[in-house]
């Protein structure tokens, strides 16, 4: 029993460290010599769309249940790019929140009927607990979000 | 590694209701002026003021027009919400065993790990199989303790059935 209490003690102290670690790589980690500037993109993602771009922006939104997504605050007020990978490909820490991500990968744009904008902003109203009227959404709309090879965190 | 295994399937199992990883405490406090304080270049201190804090900011986020977010150190972050004029406090504690079990069991650590838990699955299903082989006999499971065999495989199957789409 003492020998598992201590192996278990070990293992906790070496993943609390790592999650301290001043940098935390995820997949093959990002190119952080090419950056594009978040507002580059999201001004005209068309240029962009299936390339592979690297960008950086301090984290303001991890998602909560499977760390499967990061936001990213654009260099413009307001402005933010979704960092999202299929569930457990890479686990973004939730205490992640404040510090600065560099991603690299495709950007993809994600088309959404009117009944998808609706349930999408809905949603986003939920989170942010404000008030939403459907009827206000008159068509569908397309989000642009980053798939990454790999993310760089740095505290 | 079978506690290991079940301790964190437990956890995750119910991660629609709560954070398996980490401990999140939220605080709504007023914040009475802020809509005042909107173009003020001391907007940071005036809310640790109010909020009676020094927290050592790390960076901060308009989020929107009325949703101001400041990130401290020691995974402390503040939503400034200017329309309801109030503040919520959000800290972040790590659950340091269970994160390290969930760490392991849902493969974070993937590498090496992969390899070592695809081994000790091995084994499970080895240990399984054989135990239904160890005894022979009346007592074995072509006799009547097969039933209890049947019985474990009924509990799933019964799920896939009326559940899986």
């Amino acid at each position: 029993m003492k020998t598992i209490m201590k192996s278990i003690t070990i293992m906790t102290v070496f993943i609390c460290l790592s999650s301290m670690a001043a940098t935390q790589t995820f997949g093959t980690g990002a190119d952080m010599k090419h950056v594009t500037p978040i507002s580059k993109i999201l001004t005209s993602p068309d240029q962009f769309l299936d390339k592979s771009v690297t960008v950086k922006g301090t984290i303001i939104g991890v998602c909560k249940k499977r760390g499967c997504w990061v936001k990213l605050a654009s260099d413009q007020q307001f402005q933010t790019l979704r960092i999202k990978v299929r569930d457990g490909d890479m686990v973004f820490p939730f205490n992640s929140k404040g510090k600065t991500a560099y991603a690299t990968g495709q950007l993809t744009a994600i088309e959404l009927d009117k009944n998808r904008t609706i349930a999408y902003l809905e949603n986003l109203a939920k989170e942010a607990k404000e008030p939403f009227d459907a009827s206000s959404v008159k068509e569908g709309m397309t989000i642009y979000q980053l798939t990454p090879i790999g993310v760089t965190i740095v505290d | 590694m079978t506690l290991v295994f079940a301790i964190s399937g437990i956890a995750v199992n119910h991660i629609e209701d709560w954070n398996p990883n980490y401990r999140v405490v939220h605080t709504t406090l007023p914040l009475k002026g802020v809509q005042q304080q909107r173009e003020s270049a001391q907007l940071n201190q005036w809310v640790q003021q109010q909020l009676n804090t020094s927290y050592k900011i790390k960076t901060t986020f308009w989020e929107s027009t009325d949703r101001y977010k400041i990130f401290a150190q020691d995974d402390i972050n503040i939503l400034v919400d200017l329309a309801r004029e109030q503040a919520i406090i959000e800290k972040i504690e790590v659950r340091p065993i269970l994160r390290s079990l969930n760490f392991l069991h849902l493969n974070e650590a993937r590498e090496a790990w992969t390899y070592f838990s695809d081994l000790f699955a091995l084994l499970l299903i080895f240990l399984s199989i054989s135990a239904l082989f160890m005894i022979k006999g009346k007592k074995g499971v072509w006799g009547k303790r097969g039933l209890i065999v049947l019985s474990g495989f009924s509990i799933p199957i019964l799920f896939i059935l009326l559940r899986s789409q």
